[in-house]
């Protein structure tokens, strides 16, 4: 029965909830809360997966008795036994897997990070010239910004961006690019995209790394506009994006809308509708749901008894004679 | 590190300045007057450019005549190059401003834009926004 419901709402949260949300027009209105929506998902699915394949070991019931006594610092359940039956190997099998997937994947995808990013810091060690604080110029035509996380962070631009941006658009794109840095966000995308890595037919997964880093985007936007104009970062936006052949006149008439960076801008210029209290609160509160869910899911069953707990445990035996499952 | 790094920079500048390949010595010798450095110092720091990839060199008599193995112009192509490249899932190691757009999607964006700005004169201007210095 709770194996059923935990399946059923990693089935629910990681398929059927991230194409809802991936449509929704409100995440562009409120990136922050958005991102944070899809991380607390993310990780609500990762953990009531675990617990599902926990209770392919042990009951519920069990297993919420094993997280409270850890909570409760009381030790080790009393009667650790040996795996038995198909059921609970394949519990062991199923929780090792997404573990150890998890785990290396993280390795490979931070590993590959750094890496390129120690690469980008050494050649803007010799290629670029600061004019600034953290800020670097490269000398290159084509018209770019972009920033290298690490070491204090670096915002790089090149000498095209600097011949095409006014000083007021100069001032978005930095503050934009600032924004990143400070926020962290190279950070935040890495959660979604460890899990991508690791479970790349999760529907879940694979949306939120989209989704965060276009939403991140949109945060670093709204925090530009402090130090710029709606019109002037749209403008600032539109020169770094021009492309080569804009400078000729452009043959295409095809109307292509709906990217990203269309409604990045068109969001800028555009007035943004006014979002009641309300339906802040219960976007806030879906959020908070997914992230307290696992845990009331493993607590609740055996939240009945808590009282009990340490008294009923014989004391605890020392780690080494516990199968570590 | 920070300071090899610069030091690697400053070597870097020397060897592209130079017309032809140079010797240890001579990089040595126009680094002197800004800043003056033991001659092993500056060996050292072209061995490490020279094992990095960036210079290659040659025996000539007794020592190594270094050249750079790629233009200044050419090292940041290609590194902007890398930058630029939307193949791979770039942007867990750096976040751009903004991707390249397409023709027809930047004429239309630029047509909304200047309808917005001709609608909101006082919004172009741009009253509260002080230039920065870099």
């Amino acid at each position: 029965m709770s194996l059923a419901l935990l399946v059923a709402y990693v089935a629910v949260a990681g398929v059927l909830f991230p194409r809802q949300l991936a449509q929704a027009g409100w995440t562009s209105h409120a990136p922050r809360l958005a991102a944070g929506t899809w991380l607390a998902a993310a990780a609500s699915v990762v953990s009531v997966a675990l617990l599902a394949a926990a209770v392919l070991v042990a009951p519920l019931h069990t297993v919420g008795d094993v997280f409270v006594l850890l909570l409760q610092g009381c030790g080790w359940p009393p009667q650790p036994r040996a795996p038995a039956g198909p059921s609970e190997y394949a519990g062991l099998v199923i929780i090792s897997w997404m573990v150890g997937r998890t785990a290396y994947s993280g390795y490979v995808v931070c590993r590959a990070a750094r890496r390129e990013r120690r690469q980008h810091r050494c050649d803007l060690q010799l290629l670029g010239e600061p004019v600034g604080t953290g800020v670097v110029v490269l000398d290159h035509p084509q018209p770019s910004a972009f920033c290298v996380p690490g070491d204090g962070g670096h915002v790089v631009l090149t000498r095209g961006a600097l011949d095409v941006l006014s000083p007021a658009e100069l001032t978005a794109v930095l503050a934009h690019e600032r924004a990143h840095l400070s926020g962290r966000h190279h950070v935040i995308v890495l959660l979604p995209a460890i899990l991508a890595t690791a479970f790349p037919r999760m529907p879940l997964f694979t949306l939120a790394l989209s989704e965060v880093r276009r939403l991140v985007e949109l945060a670093a936007d709204d925090k530009a506009l402090r130090r710029a104009t709606p019109i002037t970062l749209a403008q600032a936006v539109l020169r770094l994006a021009a492309p080569a052949s804009a400078r000729h006149p452009a043959t295409s008439t095809l109307g292509a809308t709906g990217t990203a960076t269309t409604e990045r801008v068109l969001r800028l210029v555009a007035p943004q509708p006014r979002h009641t209290r309300l339906a802040l609160l219960s976007r806030l509160l879906v959020a908070a749901a997914f992230a307290a869910l696992p845990l009331a899911a493993v607590t609740l069953p055996a939240v009945t008894d808590l009282a009990y707990h340490c008294i009923e445990v014989t004391p605890s035996r020392p780690l080494a004679e516990v199968d570590l499952r | 590190m920070e300071r090899l790094g610069d030091l690697e920079a400053e070597v870097m500048d020397q060897v592209w300045a130079a017309r032809g390949p140079v010797a240890v010595r001579g990089v040595r010798d126009a680094l002197h007057r800004t800043r003056p450095l033991a001659y092993t110092t500056v060996m050292t720091v072209m061995d490490r450019l020279f094992h990095k990839g960036w210079l290659v060199r040659e025996h000539v008599g007794r020592s190594y005549q270094y050249r750079p193995a790629l233009s200044r112009g050419e090292y940041t192509a290609r590194m902007m190059r890398d930058v630029l490249s939307t193949t791979d899932d770039r942007g867990l190691a750096l976040l751009h401003f903004v991707d390249t757009m397409d023709p027809a999607e930047y004429e239309a964006l630029q047509e909304a834009l200047r309808w917005h700005q001709s609608r909101t004169p006082r919004a172009a201007r741009s009253p509260r926004v002080e230039d920065e210095t870099l």
